[in-house]
């Protein structure tokens, strides 16, 4: 079996996310995101503020019982970050929210 | 060949009528054993729907918990719901028609996993808590109204 690079299941992820296959939703810790697959796997996303005030990133890929398979740190991939707002502009329904606001906009400048 | 048990069977008229009944016999045990293996599905499923709609009511207590910011009760109720959820995922196997459910039954137990985890902290986001145990009812809700059309067309 070919080995699966961290690579591919970011980019695999990004473009589910992007065409909108994913259901991510918040979990109760800020800036965290989880979205589930196949019965079996769940993806959790996280933004965490060093104390440096840097934005870290990591990306876990868990298994039905909870045990982490995969970790992918931010530092090692650069569509991480990416792929973090659009987990959250997904989870949070950002574009919806959006969405209702211009109608309001339009509607009140009428 | 066919000539033989033509000839065979017009001889011994006998040896006919104990394949029809053999062939019966087959046709009623597989009946039954379909029959049986549907009872089993439709039992493992109304125990998973008890099961789920148990951690439905207490995924609704974390919420009344959390107003009452009574974190070790929080705790140990989101432990209980993510507990069940894992078992029932792990008790529903690869069922392909499971699959969405088994989803939402991650969903949640990473949800109630992340509420174990803030309820512990000593600094508590009691709305993002509130925004993942809402969003934990509503996939338990799902759950629960799937098993029940799939127990409803089981058990039929």
């Amino acid at each position: 079996m070919p080995k699966i690079t961290n690579a591919q299941i970011v980019d695999s992820l990004w473009t589910a996310t992007e065409n909108g296959r994913v259901d991510w939703q918040p979990t109760a810790t800020k800036d965290q995101f989880a979205a589930s697959f196949g019965g079996k796997w769940t993806v959790v996303i996280d933004k965490t503020e060093t104390a440096d005030r840097d934005d870290e990133f990591w990306l876990d890929v868990r298994d039905s019982e909870g045990q982490t398979i995969v970790r992918v740190a931010g530092a090692t991939n650069p569509n991480i970050p990416d792929l973090f707002e659009m987990a959250r502009r997904r989870g949070l329904k950002v574009d919806e929210s959006l969405a209702d606001f211009l109608k309001e906009i339009d509607s009140s400048s009428e | 060949m066919v000539a033989a048990f033509q000839r065979n069977w017009r001889d011994d008229p006998a040896s006919l009528w104990g394949l029809v009944i053999a062939v019966y016999v087959l046709i009623v045990a597989m009946g039954a054993r379909r029959a049986a293996q549907e009872a089993r599905s439709a039992e493992r499923l109304r125990t998973a729907l008890d099961a789920i709609e148990g951690a439905a009511n207490k995924c609704t207590e974390v919420g009344q918990f959390v107003r009452l910011q009574k974190w070790d009760v929080v705790e140990l109720r989101a432990q209980e719901v993510m507990t069940c959820c894992r078992a029932t995922v792990a008790g529903w196997g690869d069922e392909s028609s499971l699959k969405d459910s088994r989803n939402k039954l991650n969903q949640v137990a990473t949800q109630m996993g992340s509420i174990v985890e803030q309820a512990r902290n000593a600094n508590v986001d009691q709305q993002a808590i509130l925004t993942a145990q809402l969003k934990s009812v509503e996939n338990l809700a799902v759950v629960i109204g799937k098993t029940h059309k799939n127990y409803g067309s089981g058990s039929r």
